[in-house]
């Protein structure tokens, strides 16, 4: 019974019309994909149609999957050329560069796959002589409530997608539970207008928060805006605004300890420090074309008593401590470096599988050569 | 149908893998010497570190307390106590944009807003010390005193300066040149 189940899996998925059904939804995402991006972004398009298992259209408030997203095609499609590789292709000499062709093309995919789901990108801005210890999201945000000790700040870090209406969120390193009144996804803040929680003031004037329509773009951020009320043993100890338009946090005392609230870019904290010792923009002689631009960075962990200095340049990243640092833009007259961080468990899969399809092919052409010279061969004698 | 209903049991098991979602709240723990700025061991009322912003206080302007995103605070009061207000305020971003805050002013003194056509006739360009400003000038009423508000706006990188000077109509369009001084004397880290 198991056995036929399983025989009957793999029937299914090692079909050529499985595989050519599936390569065609996926050539129809991709399109759509394309079509959609100019107005949604980058970073929106992936998560609308790649990284779901479906794509999703919200009829009544409720989404309705209405196609394959990305992650069930490319999911079916590693099991189609994993069922098709050991059913069809037996392991012989002659058929070795075709079976590590499509090796590497499965370890290509599924890397691919590992990458969406597992992959984070931020971004450290950071000017010449700071020194950071993070790097931000430039889509996602957060509730962060820093808690200072005499030597060390411990941070609860509350993703945005748990700020939800009516929820409350509780943390045992918190005392008081924190209750979200209101959620603005994206916001403006007004001064000297009362809102709908008069009580709350900002440096001791009313404020009030507007929602804003959510912005796509991706170089725009939705600034997080949120009304909470803190609630210690059953009792309210007030209501607080929260915005990501305020740089400085709220502060909260209990018990002489304060706790530091703010809504901000999600953080990464890293274990090492990055200092930015210089920061070089070389453009072409007469010209406003740049030739080149470089971080001279000091990398410092304590923790595995490592100092060194590396210079991140076009196609030139820093990798270290699974995080890769690239190069990616400049500001405030070439003395601010934008440095693009990429955390991919399964970074090296793409190399391994191009490596493994390059062996591949040239085996197999090694091989069809050898064929046609025994054969021409063959013909002159 | 048997072998439908296995194969879709056995891909969805498969894809029930890919169902974690990792949204949970994170601790960190770091030294104290690289926390933000803005966290202190103890609260105090001590006014916080202007954004790298530096000017000069017209003489008769009195200083008051500035705390938040309102970076500086000044009182004009005339002898026979009628008097004006000077507020600096710093916001990330465009605060709502322009419109949208000439009319919460103009709301605030009476006024009735007005629209995006209205701006090229209402809003001034005008260059200080190398920075372009949009300045505002309306009177209105406040309890029935004629109370004027002349406000002037810096973009600078991603955030937006609100210089305002508000109070009565005589007292604010006799201090307007030492508000243009004021506006002149600003500079940023040392420069424009």
């Amino acid at each position: 019974m198991i056995s036929q189940f399983f025989y009957s899996v793999i029937r299914f998925f090692s079909s050529l019309k499985t595989i050519v059904v599936l390569l065609i939804l996926f050539m129809i995402l991709v399109f759509v994909s394309t079509l959609a991006q100019v107005d949604m972004g980058i970073y929106h398009t992936k998560k609308t149609f790649f990284s779901p298992l479906f794509v999703t259209y919200s009829v009544g408030g409720i989404p309705v999957p209405v196609f394959p997203g990305g992650l069930l095609i490319g999911i079916l499609l590693v099991i189609s050329l994993i069922a098709a590789h050991f059913s069809r292709f037996k392991w012989t000499w002659r058929k070795s560069g075709i079976w590590l062709t499509h090796m590497g093309l499965i370890i290509l995919i599924a890397g691919s796959g590992i990458a969406g789901m597992m992959s984070v990108e931020s971004q450290v801005a950071i000017e010449e002589g700071q020194t950071k210890y993070y790097s931000e999201s430039l889509q996602l945000m957060e509730l962060a409530v820093e808690i200072p000790g005499q030597t060390e700040v411990k941070i609860v870090s509350i993703p945005q997608e748990l700020l939800r209406e009516n929820s409350v969120i509780h943390h045992d390193l918190l005392p008081f539970d924190i209750r979200v009144l209101r959620i603005y996804p994206n916001s403006q803040l007004q001064l000297d207008v009362p809102g709908e929680f008069p009580d709350v003031k900002i440096a001791g004037r009313a404020v009030t928060v507007w929602p804003a329509a959510l912005t796509r773009k991706d170089n725009l951020r939705n600034m997080v805006s949120a009304y909470v009320t803190l609630e210690s043993k059953g009792e309210s100890l007030g209501t607080w605004l929260l915005s990501g338009w305020l740089e400085f946090p709220q502060i909260v005392q209990v018990e002489e300890q304060p706790y530091y609230l703010s809504i901000r870019p999600m953080r990464y904290y890293t274990p090492y420090s990055l200092t930015l010792q210089d920061f070089t923009h070389d453009i072409y002689p007469g010209t406003t074309i740049p030739r080149n631009f470089s971080s001279k960075v000091y990398v410092a962990d304590t923790q595995q008593n490592e100092f060194q200095e590396a210079l991140i340049y076009m196609n030139h990243p820093l990798r270290y401590r699974g995080k890769t640092y690239y190069q990616a833009s400049y500001g405030k007259d070439n003395t601010l470096s934008v440095l693009q961080v990429v955390e991919n468990p399964g970074w090296i899969l793409p190399y391994v599988s191009s490596a493994i399809i390059a062996l591949g092919l040239a085996i197999q052409f090694l091989l069809h050569l050898g064929v046609y010279l025994r054969r021409k061969r063959h013909d002159v004698a | 149908m048997k072998k439908v209903l296995m194969i879709s049991v056995f891909v969805l098991g498969i894809l029930s893998l890919t169902g974690c979602n990792d949204n949970s709240i994170r601790v960190y723990t770091i030294p104290r010497e690289v926390a933000s700025p803005n966290v202190a061991l103890t609260v105090t009322e001590s006014e916080p570190a202007l954004s790298g912003i530096s000017w000069t206080v017209p003489s008769g302007w009195i200083k008051e307390e500035a705390s938040g995103f309102r970076q500086g605070s000044f009182l004009i009061r005339q002898s026979n106590g009628r008097q004006a207000e000077v507020t600096v305020v710093m916001l990330s971003g465009n605060a709502g944009g322009l419109l949208a805050n000439i009319n919460r002013w103009r709301g605030q003194i009476g006024l009735q807003a007005v629209t995006e056509t209205d701006l090229p006739r209402i809003v001034t360009a005008q260059t200080l010390n190398g920075m372009e400003f949009r300045i505002v000038n309306f009177a209105g009423q406040v309890n029935s005193v004629k109370t004027r508000i002349v406000a002037a706006t810096l973009n600078r990188g991603n955030d937006t300066w609100f210089f305002k000077m508000m109070g009565h109509d005589q007292v604010v369009t006799q201090s307007m040149p030492e508000f243009t001084q004021f506006l002149k004397s600003i500079s940023f880290n040392g420069g424009s």
